[in-house]
């Protein structure tokens, strides 16, 4: 139990990380600073890896690392918040949430770790909020991300439900729109600690008023499990252009990869569209996507994922273009088949207002990959074509811009 | 501590008044040493007073006492195998003025048979064609040394410990570690003696000699070791004995033992027991991280570890038969032993525990029968035992580094949120046959057989659970078995100059249990699986002169999977029931010569190529799995001298560097790294001072250097390493915090034994520069830290 916590704890981490980029809440901009990207991988899937400073986007073929590349016991995926980077383990590997910055050589430097965080949300340079297991499962913690100190709690204790083994707040979803926080709610087991172990065919948030950090009320939808989840890197929601708060239904856990699915919350509103959903075929996961212009970016398998998980890490995902007013999806083509997103917060990211998907493709032969590929592609209407791949038989786990 | 000092002192009266005793009875003590004509003690020499029935055999420094009725003098007869007989008469003037000292001539026409058995079982051993690392436990049993630290100074040897005395301790020797190297005490396979027994515990007063297999393993060691095996071999004697030491140490330290043993050779029996215990708070100091509860703010601080206290108790008393028609040997023995372990950090320090603590105990009864039947040579050895686990986790909430309790209303416990209250007995019952067959005088055949049967029960109200029934998983029954058989045949040829050992071994298991998954669809169906494997080992030794030789070995070497590699956790980590045991090829080749009294220089080198090294590998989102991922190849250079600078003085210095790394990755970044988490390059400088004549005792002054040159906690590419001479200078080609630093530990001490080797003292100041030592990344090892030790021994 022990490892598989740690281990949890590790993919947890890394999804906060990813959660955190610059459309964060769709709140305040986040500090600037120079034109500067990162470019997290990872050795072998799910390995210790590296976070390397870049000074554009790359092209053609790049080396994973360079001299000021930092080391990184555990690299999962990370998010950003305008010049800031983060991690979810610092680079020893201890569970926390790990700032960075890039220097002007393009190393690494510590700004700055708070041990114990698990989900976490940047809300302004000043605001945010974590979730602290040992603090209590009930509890979102507040800090100030530009001290990287804690400020205090929000109690969220009113809402435990008798009877029921485990219970948490924010562990699998912590977003932010217009004002409020949304904080999944997780009824779950001791032994499942949470993971895939939904006790309810619900999905619940808790609504919380960011200026007063009063809660508000619980927002369901029925027919879901698994909103988020919260061992990885990817946050698993994003704010669109649109203004509407998109979050994903990962499909995995009890709903055995059945109506994975994206639903909203839109612009102005504080529950759930019930008019509007994207579910996509069972044996599916959607864990990611970019909503901009009127289009919906996301990924789904080629061929439907195994309750097994055995095909989970196989290279059958294809990107698609949701149009919401003709509310079909279109194929992206130019692109091989490729991997599930994962923890990937930047899989699909829009950089210069270009969209940008992360694609890495492999051969399985028995235990041995082969990676044939792993790069990123911009989108041009329905295609797209490379711009850079990794020279490696690693893993890219994020690519980000740090400055606006 | 006061049932200590009770037992120490009730110790010390009993050997003293039986001292009393003994002078009482008789009226002259006949004593003195027995050399060879090189100044070699020489140990076992039979002693005999004419006329007097009056006899003894020397001790391993070539002394002798025979307690007998007053003369004016003695014809002493002395008897070697490989000497000429020795006659001499003594006056009782001479025997009370002088130190009285025997020496015996080589006796040339046996000149080959003076070569072998004219030295001691440990002198033996370092001639073997199997290649051994001797550590001579008895040298040095006076120091207050760990058998760790003794091995830690030996070429090719690094153990690490996580932490102060009886912390979790792994072996690492030519690129191997934890599980591929097995150990054994007296050529048993340990696991029987569960934590109770192993090189982190036992004091060095317990043992004779370590020896340590790189590579090939003797026929008589039965075992699926990858690379190499530890055996302990426990003291022998012929006579009578009881021997005791204590010592106190920094940390609230005390280790006693106790060996006592009682013969009878007329009526044919013998009763003895050895006990130890070893006790520590473990109190050093360390530099962590504090958090601090209010603000999640963190700062360096150097506190004291505040619940690392661990306590050992084991006994063994053991009685049995000799020299009957019927039997050379029959043991009976009865082990307890208990084990308090409290828990202060997991993996890392970067979190600290407080209340956590693991308990372990059991009682064993083993049997042992020897007996030689002309050329044929029988050693049976058989025992079943229970060995029972419990682990405390229900603090519900978490510790800081100053002992303080911060309560969580979301934990269990405080080392994982569910926290544990664990009870598992794991069964064993072990066989060991070992048959060896003369044939004509230079060739020996022997078949050694060991199996092994392990069975898990236990429960966990904490634990994981079955989703469907709520059966607790450690009540499911888990069953393991195996036999590793190995056949062999030792030859000498060319006049014993050349001795050759051909093996042949034979792997078997078979395992079975109830496989769980909590999303898997085979949940409650039950499992099991088997395999066989071989292998073959081949060693030879040349004698270019009597004190120098070559040694060449190699073996096919087999690990086969551990039930809970197999069959994982039944929760996220996956069983595999595909994996396949990890092979490997070991090759050695070495070189050693050596003048008495002047010098001895030993060079090795060891190639090994290993398939198929089992790990456990996280999978995809939510699983980890042991599976088959890793090969690993390299070359390793050791060397090892001694020189005697003067009389008196002596210097030793050894080094290891091992070139390890990983192949057929399919990973460029991986492809040729080193070994992660594995030193590479290790060194020891030792100066060993005797100065006889101080006061009426002997001094023994000595010094030991150790240097660990820094590695990294996860894998460098090649490209990016540093690219000083064979990596010993220099720094990765890019930010790599995650290393374990270079190691410089220096120790010094004396013994000092006031008249001849009954009784002696010793001290040691060990690291004493203070240096901050880590053998695994950010566990700190304890600091300076003094020891004092005394022996009382009694013959």
């Amino acid at each position: 139990m022990k490892s598989r916590f740690k281990f949890l704890s590790l993919l947890f981490a890394v999804a906060a990380l990813a959660g955190c980029s610059d459309d964060n809440g769709g709140e305040t901009p986040g500090p600037k600073d120079n034109n500067k990207f990162v470019l997290m991988t990872n050795v072998s899937r799910f390995g210790d890896g590296y976070l390397t400073g870049l000074p554009g986007i790359p092209s053609g073929s790049i080396k994973s690392t360079n001299e000021k590349t930092l080391g990184l016991k555990s690299a999962f995926g990370f998010r950003t918040f305008g010049k800031w980077v983060f991690n979810r383990t610092n680079a020893a590997g201890d569970e926390g949430l790990q700032k960075f910055t890039v220097n002007a050589d393009g190393s690494m430097k510590d700004e700055g770790f708070i041990a114990g965080s698990t989900q976490f949300l940047i809300l302004s340079e000043t605001s945010g909020y974590y979730l602290d297991p040992t603090r209590g499962t009930l509890k979102l913690q507040k800090f100030n991300p530009t001290t990287m100190l804690r400020t205090g709690e929000i109690d969220l204790s009113s809402l435990k439900r008798a009877g029921v083994e485990f219970q948490s707040v924010g562990q699998h979803t912590l977003a932010a729109k217009e004002g409020k926080l949304y904080a999944g709610i997780t009824y779950g087991t001791t032994a499942g600690a949470g993971y895939g172990d939904d006790l309810y065919n619900t999905i619940e948030v808790a609504v919380i008023d960011i200026a007063t950090d009063k809660y508000e009320k619980t927002i369901k939808y029925d027919g879901f499990r698994s909103l988020g989840w919260g061992s990885s890197g990817n946050k698993m929601w994003s704010v669109g252009d649109d203004g509407a708060l998109y979050f994903y239904a990962t499909g995995l856990g009890k709903m055995a990869f059945e109506r994975s699915s994206i639903i909203r919350i839109k612009k102005g509103e504080t529950d759930f569209d019930k008019e509007w959903i994207l579910t996509t075929p069972n044996g599916n996961s959607v864990v990611m996507a970019l909503i901009k212009g009127g289009k919906l970016y996301y990924e789904i398998a080629s061929v439907p994922l195994k309750t097994d998980y055995t095909n989970l890490t196989a290279s059958i995902f294809e990107y698609f273009v949701y149009d919401f007013a003709t509310k079909q999806s279109t194929k992206i083509e130019g692109m091989p088949l490729h991997d599930y997103a994962y923890a990937n917060e930047q899989a699909i990211t829009e950089i210069d207002g270009k969209v940008y998907l992360w694609v890495r493709n492999t051969t399985v032969n028995g235990t041995v990959v082969t990676v044939n590929e792993d790069g990123y592609y911009v989108v041009d209407g329905n295609k797209a074509t490379s711009v850079f791949k990794v020279d490696h038989d690693g893993t890219i786990e994020g690519f980000a811009r740090v400055s606006e | 501590m006061t049932r200590i000092r009770l037992l120490f002192c009730i110790l010390i009266n009993y050997l003293i008044l039986n001292q009393i005793n003994t002078y009482a009875q008789e009226a002259r003590i006949v004593r003195g040493t027995v050399k060879d004509s090189r100044g070699e003690m020489l140990t076992g020499a039979a002693v005999m007073l004419e006329g007097l029935e009056k006899s003894a055999l020397t001790d391993s420094s070539g002394q002798f006492r025979i307690a007998a009725p007053a003369r004016e003098s003695y014809t002493i007869h002395i008897q070697y195998i490989g000497f000429k007989k020795l006659i001499q008469t003594i006056s009782q003037r001479d025997i009370r003025r002088k130190e009285l000292i025997l020496t015996l001539e080589d006796d040339h026409t046996q000149l080959s048979e003076v070569q072998v058995t004219g030295k001691t079982e440990t002198q033996q051993a370092k001639l073997q064609p199997i290649k051994a690392e001797i550590i001579n436990t008895k040298a040095v049993q006076e120091q207050p040394s760990t058998l760790v630290e003794l091995m830690n100074r030996s070429a090719g040897i690094r153990i690490r410990q996580t932490g102060g005395l009886g912390s979790n301790a792994g072996l690492m020797m030519n690129g191997f570690q934890d599980r591929a190297i097995k150990n054994f005490r007296d050529g048993i396979p340990l696991d029987y003696l569960g934590a109770g027994y192993n090189i982190s515990l036992v004091p060095v007063n317990m043992l004779e000699r370590v020896e340590v297999y790189k590579g090939v393993l003797p026929t008589a060691l039965g075992a699926d070791a990858l690379g190499g095996a530890v055996n302990m071999v426990t003291k022998k004697s012929l006579y009578r004995y009881a021997e005791a030491s204590y010592e106190v140490a920094s940390f609230n330290t005390h280790r006693a033992s106790l060996n006592a043993l009682y013969t009878d050779t007329t009526r044919h029996f013998f009763v003895g027991a050895d006990a130890f215990l070893n006790r520590s708070d473990n109190n050093y100091k360390v530099d962590v991280i504090v958090t601090d509860q209010e603000t999640a703010a963190r700062t360096p601080a150097t506190v004291r570890l505040f619940h690392n206290q661990f306590t050992n108790f084991y006994t063994e008393a053991y009685g049995g038969l000799t020299n009957l028609k019927w039997v050379d040997e029959l043991r009976v023995g009865l082990t307890w032993f208990q084990i308090n372990r409290q828990n202060q950090y997991g993996a890392s320090m970067s979190q600290p525990f407080g209340a956590s603590v693991s308990r372990q105990h059991s009682v064993i009864p083993t049997l042992r029968y020897r007996k030689n039947f002309g050329k044929l040579g029988i050693d049976q050895f058989l025992t079943v035992s229970n060995i029972n686990t419990a682990q405390v986790d229900t603090a519900k909430g978490t510790y800081d580094w100053y002992g303080k309790f911060i309560p969580s209303p979301s934990r269990n416990g405080e080392i994982s949120m569910q926290g544990s209250l664990s009870d598992i007995k794991f069964s064993y019952f072990t066989s060991r046959t070992h048959l060896g067959y003369r044939i004509r005088q230079n060739h020996l055949a022997e078949v050694n057989v060991v199996s092994t049967n392990i069975g898990r029960s236990g429960r966990d109200p904490f634990g994981l659970k079955l989703p469907q029934t709520g059966e607790d998983i450690l009540s499911l029954p888990a069953k393991y078995y195996k036999v590793v058989a190995a056949a062999g045949i030792q030859s000498t040829f060319l006049n014993e100059r050349l001795t050759n050992n051909l093996i042949a071994k034979f792997f078997h298991y078979n395992t079975s249990t109830i496989n769980v998954d909590i999303y898997g669809t085979a949940l409650g169906a039950h499992r099991a699986t088997s395999e066989n494997s071989f292998g073959i080992a081949e060693a030879l030794k040349f004698a270019l002169t009597t004190n120098t030789f070559f040694r060449f070995s190699a073996e096919a070497a087999t690990r086969l999977p551990e039930q809970d590699e197999m069959f994982g956790d039944g929760n996220f980590h996956r069983s595999n029931f595909l994996l396949k045991p990890e092979k490997s090829t070991n090759i050695n080749l070495g070189f050693r010569t050596e003048r008495r009294n002047a010098y001895s220089l030993e060079v090795n080198s060891f190639y090994r190529i290993t398939r198929d090294l089992i790990l456990r590998m996280p999978i995809d989102f939510l699983f980890t799995q042991n599976q088959n991922v890793e090969s690993v190849k390299g070359l390793g250079f050791e060397t090892d001298l001694s020189v005697s600078l003067t009389r008196w003085l002596r210097a030793n210095g050894n080094f290891t560097y091992q070139d390890f790394r990983l192949f057929d990755t399919g990973n460029r970044l991986k492809e040729k790294s080193r070994l992660r988490n594995t030193p590479y390059f290790f060194a020891n400088l030792g100066l060993n001072s005797t100065l006889s004549n101080i006061g009426r005792g002997k001094l023994n002054l000595y010094y030991y250097f150790t240097f660990v040159r820094e590695y990294y906690l996860d894998y460098v590419p090649k490209s990016l390493e540093p690219d000083g001479f064979l990596g010993l200078w220099g720094r990765a080609k890019f930010d790599a915090p995650n290393i374990i630093p270079d190691q410089g530990l220096h120790s010094a001490g004396f013994t000092y034994s006031p008249a001849g080797d009954r009784f002696s003292i010793g001290f040691q100041a060990k690291n004493f520069l203070n240096a901050r030592v880590y053998d695994n990344f950010r566990i700190q090892n304890a600091g300076r830290s003094m020891h004092f030790k005394v022996n009382y021994t009694l013959k």
